[in-house]
């Protein structure tokens, strides 16, 4: 049942907003005032008293809507520059009854949840595109609802104070690209880089055939199976300016990461090492640079 | 079934409601609408079912019928100077609001204009009928139209938006009594709008007495009027609601005298006024009812000198009044010369045996008094019977034939040979007309006439004074077919389960009509003065508004418990409930499975079965249906051993 401290409190962190609906009802209420005042109509009047005490009543059932509602932020994926990227909120009902018709506006986004069940709690994914690199604010989100008659706008300004860094936009050359520039070799990205002894337990697709037919077992030798010394990205070497270069380095080490491959990156003031920091490590130097 | 089903889980559209919102708003006004704009309706629906989104020409074809519609509706009434009347007003603006709610309807774009025409079509609907069918009505339809609010706003299933809605509408009922009582009014008039027609009925006193088959039994339980005493009911004797005063006997028929023979009232002693107040229905008629003998009439009436009521203009609609009368049997006035000539007068050519009769008695008796009592002990003496299936009489000598022949009719019968006797011994009388309860329908100080209970009585002029005379009262047997005893007419007698609750329903309808519609400044000022100073009535009215209120808060809280939606979840809950009661919580997160096996090991309670019979029902993919029943017996068994 509805508890008057529960509402009291909720009401203070409510903002209420006035929507074209309170117009309409203003206006309502003065036509059927005349209505029933000009021949004591008493059906009008009761119409009249029903519209009054409607437009009343809905104020506190809305507040109580939107009493013991809590978002909190549960994660997000990897967050790039000027890339969509999702953002999990949970948003929690910890009152023993429904909460109707929610709208969560976050991070320039809008969200409508009918229906939130009573001690429970719902996981909503936000789709959010941050514009540049760098630190970012995950906050100014608010939970808005028109429950029940539409007549008032109830907000409840959420602060998440929750930083994320957004890393540089990943953008470039290809880690292969990078690898056959700094060997000199020619060919495809995808030819291989050399050969190398049988060890015994290669796939076929790997046997290097013409040595085969020498008499000599040796295997096909790929440039992303170059050893960590070889994959050593530097700062300046990355790009014709800061933003570029950033982005290229992220380019790479994504690549890295995927393929499992240790690597240094060499900024201007320090080395990052794989080997000694992850990824994220890395990439939120890059992005703070 | 199933539809029902369908609509309370389906979401809502904004076109849905809005059609529910028109259904709902437009039904009272097609019992108003004329037949031109009915048939534009139709025309509406037809291309609404057809669901084509139509041309622009479609919707001019549209519009020009609509203009058709209202053009051949109103023809012959309208005038732009009959626009000063309200109603042909608001009768026009509603036909131009459903035109263009019809244009906008078929291009199925909602705007804001669309959503807030149900309101207009509410507020215009008032305008036309002013009834407890009507209250009741929009009582229905301001939940209706708050429902399909919510639904649009909740997006929600309609189940859903029902509970919200009946909620809302709870919290709001004490706002709105509240004000209904207490908001300050003023008093205009009702305006009369709407259709009296129907409601314009035969009474069963027409203010003549016929003799013949037209005469006065109408045994209908109609009913005539519902009066509402201030103090107690006063008891069957003093029930007489006077009607017309009848003197003159012409083609069988008695007459009351012309109106301007003697147009004002007497001067009426004072004395101890019983106040009530008559809700009259329409009856075509001049006459109103008051008790014997008026005194307070209500504005605009007017009393003639034989003390009949009348209004300037017929009875067409109901028609409420407050009155006063001296509950007394006589009264005393001089009686005109041309008057007692009248009172005395009878027909020399009919009813010998009856004259014989008469001229025994004048000549036994010279004193109106010893002749009096001769009439009286005569009608003792002839064993007449009240029956409402007389006999037939001979109408060229009605009064021989019933004292005579048949010697049984009713108080027709009875009042017209009773009077006709009494000239013929030389006592001026004359017959009254009216009604007469005998106030078996009544409950508190409600009493209901109906117009079974019209009845004639007999006036003597005795010592200066009229005096009324029961003459039904003579009758020594009264006849199975009535069931009515002290003189009345029509069907009553023994109360049935049936008629008593037949009773309370118009004791409810009247009190509704008393108190809510027409509930006026002057009420008001009652109520406020008796709450004022009654402290008994104020304490009654205190602990019924706060009964009132903690009813609705209860309905409010049953209405806030959650519906259980899942079968297996809802069986189990009680069970969940007991174990945390019993101090055995599950933990957060914790599967059921690992709930019940760490319950069972620790406290020996036997729920492998449980466990196993939930989880086939909620996983196994065909499951018989009495697997649920074993399972709910189960949790039964469980929980009562827990107990």
């Amino acid at each position: 049942m509805l508890s008057l401290r529960t509402l009291s409190r909720t009401r203070k962190r409510l903002k209420q907003k006035a929507t074209l609906g309170s117009l309409l009802v203003v206006l309502l209420l003065f036509g059927l005032f005349l209505e029933a005042y000009m021949h004591n109509f008493n059906l009008v009047y009761i119409v009249l008293f029903f519209v009054f005490a409607l437009a009343f009543v809905a104020s506190p059932f809305g507040i109580y809507n939107m009493a013991n509602l809590t978002l909190t932020l549960q994660g997000s994926d990897r967050l790039f520059a000027q890339k969509r990227s999702a953002i999990y909120l949970a948003l929690a009902n910890t009152k023993s009854t429904e909460s109707y018709a929610l709208t969560l506006e976050c991070m320039g986004q809008s969200l409508f949840l009918p229906l939130l069940q009573a001690d429970s709690k719902e996981i909503l994914t936000l789709s959010y595109r941050p514009e540049r690199r760098g630190k970012c604010e995950i906050g100014n989100c608010s939970l808005q609802s028109l429950f029940p008659l539409a007549t008032i706008r109830f907000l409840l300004p959420i602060d998440l104070s929750e930083h994320r860094v957004v890393y540089p936009r990943p953008r470039g050359s290809s880690l292969e690209t990078f690898l056959s520039r700094q060997k000199g070799h020619f060919g495809l990205e995808n030819d291989f880089e050399g050969i190398t002894p049988y060890t015994g337990d290669a796939p076929l697709g790997k046997i290097h055939w013409p040595s085969v037919a020498k008499g000599e077992s040796a295997l096909k030798k790929f440039a992303h199976e170059i050893p960590l010394e070889q994959l050593h990205f530097d700062f300046y070497a990355a790009g014709n300016n800061d933003e570029a270069r950033l982005s290229q380095l992220t380019r790479w080490i994504l690549e890295c990461e995927a393929q499992n491959l240790d690597f240094q990156v060499q900024m201007p003031h320090e080395n990052l090492n794989s080997k000694r920091m992850s990824t994220d490590a890395i990439l939120e130097t890059l992005a703070l640079f | 079934m199933r539809y029902l089903k369908h609509l309370l889980s389906s979401k809502p559209t904004p076109l849905r409601t809005l059609d529910i919102a028109y259904i709902t708003t437009l039904l009272p006004l097609l019992f108003f609408i004329k037949l031109p704009m009915l048939f534009f309706l139709l025309l509406v629906l037809l291309l609404l079912l057809i669901g084509k989104k139509p041309t622009a020409v479609t919707l001019f074809a549209v519009a020009m019928t609509g203009t058709a519609a209202i053009f051949f509706s109103l023809y012959g009434s309208f005038s732009f100077a009959g626009l000063s009347r309200l109603k042909l007003f608001v009768e026009l603006m509603i036909y131009l609001l459903l035109i263009a709610i019809a244009l906008q309807r078929l291009t199925k774009e909602v705007n804001f204009y669309l959503k807030i025409s149900p309101l207009l079509l509410l507020a215009t609907t008032l305008f036309f009928f002013y009834s407890l069918p009507m209250l009741i009505y929009v009582m229905a339809e301001v939940f209706i139209l708050i429902t399909m609010l919510v639904w649009q706003v909740m997006q929600s299933d309609l189940d859903r938006s029902l509970r919200v809605a009946s909620k809302l509408y709870i919290a709001s009922l004490p706002i709105v009594i509240l004000f209904f009582i207490f908001f300050p009014r003023i008093s205009f008039e009702h305006a009369s709008y709407g259709f009296k027609g129907d409601l314009v009925h035969r009474s069963g006193h027409d203010g003549l007495m016929h003799l013949d088959s037209n005469a006065l039994l109408v045994p209908s339980q109609r009913i005539v009027m519902e009066v509402g005493f201030k103090e107690k009911i006063p008891s069957a004797d003093h029930l007489y609601f006077r009607g017309s005063v009848l003197y003159q006997k012409t083609d069988r028929i008695w007459r009351p005298l012309n109106a301007s023979l003697h147009p004002s009232a007497p001067d009426l002693p004072k004395g101890e006024m019983t106040g009530y107040k008559v809700t009259l229905y329409p009856t075509n008629k001049r006459w109103i009812y008051l008790l014997d003998t008026p005194l307070l009439l209500p504005e605009k009436a007017r009393m003639d000198f034989h003390l009949q009521s009348t209004m300037p203009e017929p009875i067409k609609e109901t028609f409420l009044y407050n009155a006063g009368s001296l509950l007394q049997s006589s009264y005393r006035t001089p009686l005109p010369a041309t008057l007692e000539k009248i009172a005395l007068g009878y027909d020399h050519r009919s009813d010998p045996r009856t004259q014989v009769l008469a001229n025994d008695i004048r000549s036994r008796f010279n004193e109106p008094h010893q002749r009096f009592e001769a009439v009286r002990s005569f009608f003792r003496a002839q064993q007449l019977t009240y029956t409402l299936k007389p006999g037939a009489f001979d109408l060229n000598n009605s009064t021989d034939s019933f004292l005579f022949d048949q010697k049984e009719g009713y108080c027709v019968h009875f009042a017209a040979a009773f009077a006709t006797l009494s000239r013929m011994v030389g006592i001026p009388s004359r017959i009254v007309t009216g009604y007469r309860p005998d106030g078996s329908d009544s409950i508190g100080n409600y009493l209901i006439v109906r117009e079974s209970d019209a009845h004639a009585w007999v006036e003597v002029y005795l010592d200066g004074e009229w005096r009324r005379v029961e003459s039904t009262a003579f009758a020594s047997s009264i006849e199975s077919d009535t069931d009515q005893t002290g003189g009345t007419d029509g069907a009553g007698g023994e109360q049935t389960r049936w008629k008593q609750l037949n009773l309370y329903l118009h004791y409810i309808k009247y009190q509704i009509d008393t108190w809510i519609l027409e509930y006026s400044s002057l009420s008001q000022k009652k109520l406020f003065s008796y709450l004022k100073t009654d402290t008994l009535f104020l304490i009654k009215f205190i602990s019924s508004f706060l009964l009132l209120l903690a009813l609705l808060i209860l309905a409010l809280y049953l209405l806030s418990q959650s519906k259980c939606r899942d079968k297996i979840q809802c069986t189990l809950k009680p069970l969940l409930d007991a174990l945390e009661k019993q101090g055995l919580p599950r933990h957060s997160g914790e599967s059921l499975n690992h709930y019940f096996s760490r319950i069972e090991q620790a406290e020996q309670i036997p729920l492998t079965a449980i466990n196993r019979l939930y989880h086939q029902l909620r996983y196994q993919k065909a499951v018989r249906p009495e697997i649920l029943r074993i399972f709910q017996e189960e949790v039964r068994s469980v929980k009562k051993s827990l107990k």
